[in-house]
């Protein structure tokens, strides 16, 4: 992990500093707060790295030494394609939409989004296309 | 019957773990890695509403507009309730990574009734401002703003439910400390931007 905790932490500090020197060239609020939320973006997941790669396991992608056959094999669970995501999204659109075409597409949106849940559910109990 | 799921084992090249190895994890599990990069992304989502916030404060004489009357008091405690909620959500994390699930249940039960009674305060301050959202900046920003916020937070709540009817189930599921985790750092989330949110919105001048 340490080297995905690196990647991030430097982004994170890049930005703090550029925002630092942002606020004190500019004074200007709006360009600092984004610059913030991006040194942010960086150091959160990039923190939560670190702290898990000074506990974890070492990976063989974490040893420079490590052969390819070590990282062989199986790697985990992943999930199958499935329709309901897209219907989610759809759903989301439509909500969207419906500020620009009126309140009655709220429900059509309100369906999907309910449809998806429901048959997200049953697929991941059931296993298999629903 | 081919399934579409894919169930592969994750092989485990070090030797077998022991039973010392539960309750001290050493990878860390890839949906609280994953809902943390997500949680770096809906920092910038709202960090856009926070910068378009600033953008237009910078450009009015007055701030608050005349005529906009908060109720300060009212979501300051509100905002101490969604602040307690936290504490609340994360005593449940530390529950169920210890194997109680039944004080689980009581504080993530807690934590979603305090979270109902802070969106229950935003349908009421909703209700209630004189100023609305088609009035003035102030008023379009503040509806999207707390108006997003509420959608993040009402969605928390049904992760909530979700986590109920997960402890429902039988012990050992090993996803569970995981999902437990990943919603926690989504609350706590929600709760920070509030801070900030409450802080522009109503403190700032």
């Amino acid at each position: 992990m340490r080297i995905e905790a690196r990647l991030l932490i430097v982004i994170g500090v890049f930005f703090a500093i550029i925002g630092v020197i942002y606020w004190y060239t500019s004074y200007e609020d709006s360009g600092t707060v984004m610059l913030a939320a991006a040194a942010i973006l960086g150091l959160l997941p990039g923190g939560y790295y670190l702290w898990w790669s000074n506990r974890m396991r070492p990976r063989p992608s974490d040893d420079p030494e490590a052969s390819i056959g070590e990282g062989s094999g199986t790697i985990g669970t992943f999930p199958g394609s499935s329709i309901w995501p897209f219907v989610m999204g759809m759903g989301a659109f439509f909500v969207g939409l419906s500020f620009v075409f009126g309140i009655w597409f709220v429900p059509v949106a309100a369906g999907l989004l309910v449809s998806a849940a429901i048959g997200a559910t049953v697929e991941s109990r059931r296993g298999g296309m629903v | 019957m081919k399934y579409a799921v894919t169930e592969a084992l994750a092989v485990e090249r070090a030797p077998a773990h022991d039973a010392s190895d539960r309750h001290r994890p050493d990878r860390p599990p890839m949906l609280a890695v994953g809902v943390m990069i997500w949680l770096g992304s809906e920092v910038m989502f709202f960090s856009g509403l926070f910068a378009a916030f600033f953008t237009i404060r910078a450009h009015a004489t007055v701030w608050p507009p005349a005529g906009t009357k908060l109720d300060t008091i009212q979501a300051g405690v509100f905002t101490a309730i969604l602040l307690a909620s936290s504490f609340t959500m994360q005593k449940a994390v530390w529950d169920q990574e210890r194997g109680n699930r039944r004080s689980a249940k009581i504080f993530v039960t807690i934590t979603l009734i305090m979270g109902a009674m802070f969106i229950g305060n935003q349908f009421d301050e909703w209700i209630t401002l004189t100023t609305r959202p088609d009035t003035n900046a102030y008023g379009s920003l503040f509806f999207i703003m707390t108006g997003v916020h509420g959608i993040h937070v009402f969605l928390g709540l049904v992760a909530m439910v979700f986590l109920l009817g997960r402890l429902k189930g039988p012990k050992g599921d090993p996803g569970e400390t995981a999902a437990f985790q990943a919603v926690s750092y989504y609350w706590h989330f929600v709760d920070i931007v509030w801070i900030g949110l409450f802080s522009c919105l109503f403190l700032l001048k």
